[in-house]
């Protein structure tokens, strides 16, 4: 290589050729090269553990930082707006499914408990109306007594239309 | 050896018994000051070692940290070049005026030399340092500058016919 270097030279500028290469770079110190082994471990390692530290302190910021984008604050918006409408639609739908989890006769149980409060011919209306008899279970001479109270009230007329 | 985290601090004291001076004269012949060398030295062996997961053996050890070496001079010399102001640069050209075709003596010749070498635009001092003073070939200063060979032998022919004409201009035969 060195030839063919020199040959080269020898060709395209024969006055350069001829001068002596310089040594032109200066003498380094005797533990020069010692002592830059050293720093230069030393700064790797530095560097290394910086790099990591600032690498985790980049991803911490980056997600810090995401709500600072106007598309991702609107996409953190729009979910707490739906969540907040979910939380406050939740219970309307429990109350409306409230009769649907009841049995039967725990239905007809509350209108018979609460009849004074239900229209009768809505309740006949929509087949809801007890199908028991209001008198079941009431005593003979009970039964007497509540005909007795309510017949003494009857006019004439009253009296023509059931005879 | 450099590659393997575990051993990379042996590799790296083995790599710097092969190369250490040859990097030192690389990088002084491109800055051509002994501090800014150590500076640069410094930043070439700390980036090689972090760096050293990333060389796949494609290209020679030796021609890997040249590559670094090359890179860290050149960004080093453009801070230089922007940070200097004008009246701080050394006066090359009011140099070059002096006759020196009398009595001229090796030093003298390695100065007009130096201030040759100098004038020359960045890219084509770079490939005269590595074949004249590395001898380095061109395949290799390829690999080196990622650059052609034949561009390269282009800019080391003029690199050294501008250097020829100047030593001729100063009347050195």
């Amino acid at each position: 290589m060195k030839d063919e270097i020199r040959k080269e030279l020898e060709d395209i500028a024969p006055r350069l050729a001829k001068i002596q290469r310089p040594e032109d770079v200066p003498q380094v110190e005797g533990k020069f090269f010692h002592n830059l082994k050293v720093d230069v471990l030393q700064a790797y390692k530095d560097r290394k553990v910086a790099g990591t530290a600032r690498t985790k302190e980049t991803a911490w910021w980056s997600f810090l930082a995401l709500p600072k984008r106007p598309a991702i604050a609107m996409a953190f918006a729009t979910m707490a707006l739906l969540v907040v409408t979910t939380v406050l639609m939740w219970p309307k739908q429990k109350e409306e499914n409230v009769f649907a989890e009841l049995k039967t006769e725990e239905i007809y149980t509350y209108i018979e408990e609460n009849i004074d409060d239900f229209e009768v011919e809505l309740l006949m209306q929509s087949g809801l109306a007890p199908q028991k008899s209001l008198f079941q279970g009431m005593e003979e001479d009970g039964l007497e007594d509540y005909i007795l109270d309510e017949i003494q009230g009857w006019d004439e007329d009253e009296w023509n239309d059931i005879l | 050896m450099l590659c393997d985290p575990l051993r990379r601090e042996e590799g790296f004291r083995q790599m710097m018994e092969l190369y250490q001076e040859k990097l030192y004269s690389l990088i002084f012949r491109m800055t051509r000051s002994v501090d800014d060398t150590h500076d640069v030295l410094q930043e070439t062996l700390v980036k090689v070692l972090l760096n050293a997961e990333r060389f796949k053996g494609n290209s020679s050890l030796y021609t890997w940290v040249y590559r670094i070496a090359v890179n860290e001079s050149i960004t080093f010399l453009k801070k230089r070049k922007r940070r200097m102001t004008s009246e701080l640069e050394p006066d090359i050209h009011g140099q070059t005026d002096q006759g020196l075709a009398a009595g001229i003596t090796e030093t003298e010749v390695h100065r007009v030399l130096k201030e040759a070498i100098e004038l020359l635009p960045e890219k084509q001092r770079i490939v005269f340092n590595l074949r004249y003073f590395e001898e380095l070939g061109y395949q290799q200063m390829s690999e080196i500058l990622e650059t052609s060979v034949g561009s390269l032998k282009a800019s080391y022919h003029h690199a050294v016919k501008k250097i020829e004409n100047h030593l001729q201009s100063v009347q050195i035969s």
